[in-house]
């Protein structure tokens, strides 16, 4: 009678003991792969100018129909979008906008945290994607800790 | 008929149509790249080329033509072979930029390289050394993109008949210049950015930009000029991003400036938005219902106390049909008077008088595509590429191609003048002579078509004994011309198998100009060129929906149709419920007088803009200050709704439905590309809103309600459905029943012949310069003065003046001056211009801050004045 209490015992020692696989989220966080497919970023030049060229590819290519963007051209006939939007509501992290960017101008960033308050804050504009994503909750735990 | 065999299918073709053709109607796919259909084949892309049986080499089938019998290959490994090979080449100094190319997504060599699957090139060529980019207005032209096909060169030359573009240089060097090498300046139709096949030639406006992909095109009309040419607004976010054409139409896919680049008045930031209710003597946006009840009040109020007959409106040619007829019916059922009327009665409404009492029509006689095959044409008054160049096209392309004889009578130098084979330089306001001076010349030659006038006109023999009674001398006095060219242009005319007599506002606008018209149309008779194809009568006039406009019956005389109250008042009765007034209603003129003797107590003002449309302009704003109560409905705050105690604001053409009824009575459907900015509503609504505050509501819930009514009660649109007018619309022409009694049981009627003195100004030590004034050439109405992007040809107005004059006063190009006759005065940069003779200056009335009309005292388009340099 004892002896399958010892079994069950001896098994729950044995994970007791081994090496832990959960993770202490959001002060721990798993290594993500380089290839992960997280938050967009518009990439820039050296200069701070934005590299994208507003060809539309990336809002023609896109299946959820996320990317909205106003192009506008410069005097000397330079393309750069006026505003690009990205509604991460609806962005099914597919890559394809990435794959299909002539300019490398679109990445997409290991960031998959990406929660918020409002559907409204959702959708990124320019200036927030041309900014490296912030790494959010772990930062401000560490804070408040 | 030639039949042949194009890849194994039997193809039947027309005699004389070229392989290409053959094939495209058979469904068969040839690739092409210089290859453009308004325009003669170039065959130097070599891109079409095909086998045929029985001849050692590949020829290019754009220009080959189709013989009976023969057999065509146009798909093997050796012609794929030499395709690659053409489009390699093209490839090695082609800039693969086409995600930041304007042409990329409808760009002809994208779409063969990827049909073709050609994925790069092996040819080792360096890029072309960079030209820096012509500064051109509204158009770019970029070298390195340019493959040298001269689609652009040719659809210039040949279609538009401007030849502003030319090929510069050869080998690696060639490229697209001007003729003399500076910045463009041309007709700026746009034509050579529709034809490129690559990006080399592109829209400047569209710096906004957005993929061809992207763009939703939506078929609309182009509501600028009477010519109603057919157009595709195309449409991304709310917002119009550029025209294109589609060659399928009346118009062949031409536009001109005003279609192409002037669309842009549409999203003008001076568009109202809110009403208007004047308070404390400003204009204050206020809801929809309060501007309503606060106009319904008011009217009322002004109907009860002094009766309908003291209000009075005007409409204008910026409205559409169902605009203009729900105008009307507003006031002949809602409001109770006939007191309608529209700018027409200073222009239009004279000529259609004139040629319903000659030749019983309303208007053009012919389509202007007829104009095409004609053998003479007699372009009389009229600069075409002011007033409607869709016209100019047609003459230029009829001149060249077709071998017709132009002959351009006109005060100024026009862009006809280089394809006509006379031109008669005759003196401002003589157009009425001329013809007189004609007829008695056809009529001493025996040139006249006598079996024509014997049997099918009355009222020859009188008219004769009047002509007579002219005598040549005066004729030439007055005219400034000479014999010898009066009698040659009377031969031209009256020797050509077909003639056709095109005549606009220099004559449309003139106080005689019923008398001018009526001789015109004379002229026309007495040569035989009426009732047949080819042939005909075309007045022209500048302003876009004027013909809709007089068919919509705004004017006192007529009810809509042009049906007489006492035979139609039953029909409107049954249909309307409502009863007709038996009031005679006022013209224009006597709703000047009205307003200052004080009988006139309120104006209802839609779309028009008196102001800057009028005659004798003047007048009519220090009798607007008298009205009691003006309400404007309007796109934009004109000079005349500044006035206006309450404002609608109302839809432009991209945002409402509607029919617009173009100068050869072609009724075309407007599509909607756009919701109306702001609180704006369609003229109809604005009008039905305000018939519902007073309580009397005229039924109307759509635009298509209008149109039904109008089916039921205007006998040439009987029957009409609102998808017959899908694509080029319907013709449908006013004729009036031949053989009333004007006419003597026959179809046709000669005019009496009346001469006027010349209009003498006894100030003319004073004042001595003659100004004509007319119509900017790339400014239609007054409304694309809102337009930024032809703001940028012409900012504007000009005054423009004869270079001896110009020295004689010491003035050179942009020196003010202010211009002033016993009517009042503007300022004015001046222009030297060739195109004008001593003693005349012009003066373009397009400007609402120029106000040219303001000088002019009657209704005439000259008066005398004086110039003075500004300092």
């Amino acid at each position: 009678m004892i002896i399958p209490l010892l079994k069950g015992l001896k098994l729950t020692l044995k994970y007791f003991f081994s090496k832990k696989i959960t993770l202490r989220y959001p002060e721990e966080k798993w290594p993500v792969a380089p290839r992960w497919r997280g938050r967009h970023v518009l990439t820039v030049y050296p200069t701070g100018k934005i590299r994208c060229v507003a060809c539309m590819l990336c809002a023609t290519v896109c299946p959820a129909e996320c990317i909205k963007i106003v192009a506008a051209a410069e005097p000397d006939n330079r393309k750069y979008p006026e505003s690009y939007e990205l509604d991460l509501g609806r962005c099914i992290f597919c890559g394809h906008c990435v794959d299909v960017c002539p300019r490398q101008a679109i990445e997409m960033s290991t960031v998959y945290e990406l929660s918020e308050y409002s559907r409204e804050s959702l959708i990124l504009d320019k200036e927030t994607l041309m900014k490296p994503p912030a790494e959010r909750y772990v930062s401000e735990k560490r804070k408040a800790g | 008929m030639a039949l042949l065999t194009i890849d194994d299918t039997e193809v039947s073709t027309t005699e004389g149509s070229t392989i290409l053709e053959a094939a495209t109607q058979a469904g068969i796919w040839i690739p092409t790249l210089c290859y453009y259909p308004k325009i003669s084949p170039s065959d130097s892309c070599r891109m079409c080329i095909v086998e045929i049986d029985g001849y050692d080499r590949p020829m290019t089938s754009c220009n080959t033509v189709a013989v009976d019998g023969m057999r065509v290959r146009t798909d093997t490994p050796e012609l794929r072979v030499m395709r690659e090979e053409v489009m390699k080449l093209i490839l090695a100094d082609h800039p693969l930029e086409c995600p930041t190319c304007p042409a990329g997504g409808e760009c002809d060599i994208q779409n063969l390289t990827y049909r073709l699957g050609i994925y790069g090139t092996d040819v080792p060529l360096q890029p072309r050394a960079s030209i820096p980019t012509p500064n051109w207005s509204l158009i770019e032209y970029n070298q390195s993109l340019c493959i040298t096909c001269l689609r652009c060169v040719k659809v210039c030359h040949e279609v538009i008949g401007a030849s502003a573009l030319i090929l510069r240089g050869v080998g690696y060097d060639a490229r697209i210049d001007t003729r003399d090498g500076g910045p463009l300046w041309c007709d700026f139709c746009g034509e050579c950015v529709e034809a490129c096949p690559s990006g080399a030639m592109s829209n400047k406006v569209f710096r906004r930009w957005a993929r061809s992909w992207e763009l939703r095109k939506v078929s609309t009309v182009c509501p600028l000029c009477s010519a109603g040419c057919r157009m595709e607004l195309n449409v991304k976010d709310g917002q119009v991003f550029r025209v294109t054409t589609d060659m399928d139409t009346h118009n062949k896919g031409t536009l001109c400036v005003g279609g192409r680049f002037g669309f842009d008045f549409i999203h003008s930031e001076d568009r109202l938005l809110t009403p208007l209710i004047r308070s404390n003597g400003e204009l204050k946006p206020v809801s929809w219902e309060e501007a309503t009840h606060f106009a319904a009040d008011r009217l009322k109020n002004i109907i009860s106390k002094s009766g309908p007959e003291s209000v009075a409106g005007l409409a204008s040619a910026r409205l559409t049909n169902e605009d203009c007829y729900a105008f009307q019916k507003f006031f002949r059922s809602v409001v109770g008077a006939n007191n309608v009327d529209s700018e027409a009665r200073f222009s239009f409404l004279r000529v259609q008088r004139a040629l319903e009492l000659t030749c019983g029509i309303k208007g053009a006689t012919n389509t202007l595509g007829e104009l095409l095959q004609t053998g003479a044409i007699l372009v009389v008054g009229i600069d075409p590429l002011e007033e409607t160049p869709a016209l100019g096209w047609k003459i230029k392309t009829a001149a060249r191609r077709y071998d017709s004889n132009v002959i351009v009578a006109n005060s100024r130098g026009t862009s006809l003048d280089q394809f006509a084979r006379l031109r008669l330089r005759i003196r401002p306001y003589s157009e009425s002579e001329l013809a007189l001076g004609m007829m008695k010349v056809i009529l001493d030659q025996e040139l006249w078509d006598t079996k024509f006038v014997r049997g099918q006109t009355t009222h020859f023999l009188p008219m004769k004994g009047l002509l007579d009674k002219v005598p040549m001398r005066a004729i030439l006095r007055r005219t400034g011309v000479s014999e010898e060219d009066l009698v040659s242009a009377a031969r031209i005319i009256g020797e050509a198998q077909n003639a056709a007599i095109i005549f606009g506002g220099d004559v449309i606008l003139q106080e005689t100009g019923l008398q001018c018209a009526m001789n015109l149309a004379n002229l026309a008779l007495l040569t035989g060129n009426m009732g047949r194809p080819n042939a005909g009568i075309y007045p022209i006039f500048e302003k876009g929906n004027i013909v809709g406009l007089c068919d919509m019956g705004v004017m006192p005389e007529y009810l809509p149709g042009y049906q007489n109250a006492a035979e139609a008042r039953n029909l409107f009765e049954s249909v309307w419920r409502t009863g007709l007034p038996f009031t005679r209603g006022l013209t224009v003129p006597e709703m000047v007088v009205g307003l200052e003797n004080g009988r006139v107590r309120a104006l209802y003002m839609a779309g028009a803009d008196p102001l800057t449309d009028y005659p004798n302009a003047g007048r009519f704003a220090s009798a607007i200050g008298r009205a009691e109560f003006v309400i404007a409905q309007d796109i934009f705050l004109s000079p005349t709704a500044q006035k206006a105690h309450v404002v609608f604001p109302a839809a432009s053409f991209a945002e409402k439905e509607g029919t617009l009824t173009n100068i050869e009575h072609r009724i075309q459907k407007l599509n909607p590309a756009l919701q109306p900015p702001g609180e704006a509503r369609p003229d109809w609504s604005i009008l039905e809103e305000v018939a519902r505050a007073m309580g009397k509501p005229m039924g109307y819930f759509t635009a298509a309600d209008v149109f039904r009514e109008m089916t039921l009660t205007i006998p040439f649109y009987r029957g009409l459905r609102r998808r017959d007018l899908e694509g080029d619309g319907r013709l449908a022409h006013p004729f009036t029943d031949t053989g009333d009694r004007l006419r003597g049981g026959k179809p046709y009627a000669f005019a009496p012949v009346r001469t006027s003195e010349s209009p003498t100004d006894p100030d003319s030590t004073e004042y001595p310069f003659e100004m004509i004034v007319g119509r900017e050439m790339f400014h239609f109405g007054s409304t694309s003065t809102r337009s930024a992007n032809l703001r940028l040809l012409t900012p504007r107005g000009e005054l423009e003046i004869s270079p001896e004059d110009a020295d004689f006063l010491g003035l050179a190009d942009g020196d003010e001056v202010t211009v002033s006759s016993r009517g009042g005065s503007f300022s004015a940069p001046v222009k030297v211009s060739a195109t004008i003779p001593k003693g005349i200056v012009f003066a373009p009335t397009n400007f609402p801050d120029m106000g040219a009309y303001r000088l002019l005292q009657e209704n005439t388009t000259v008066c005398n004045v004086k110039l003075v340099r500004r300092t």
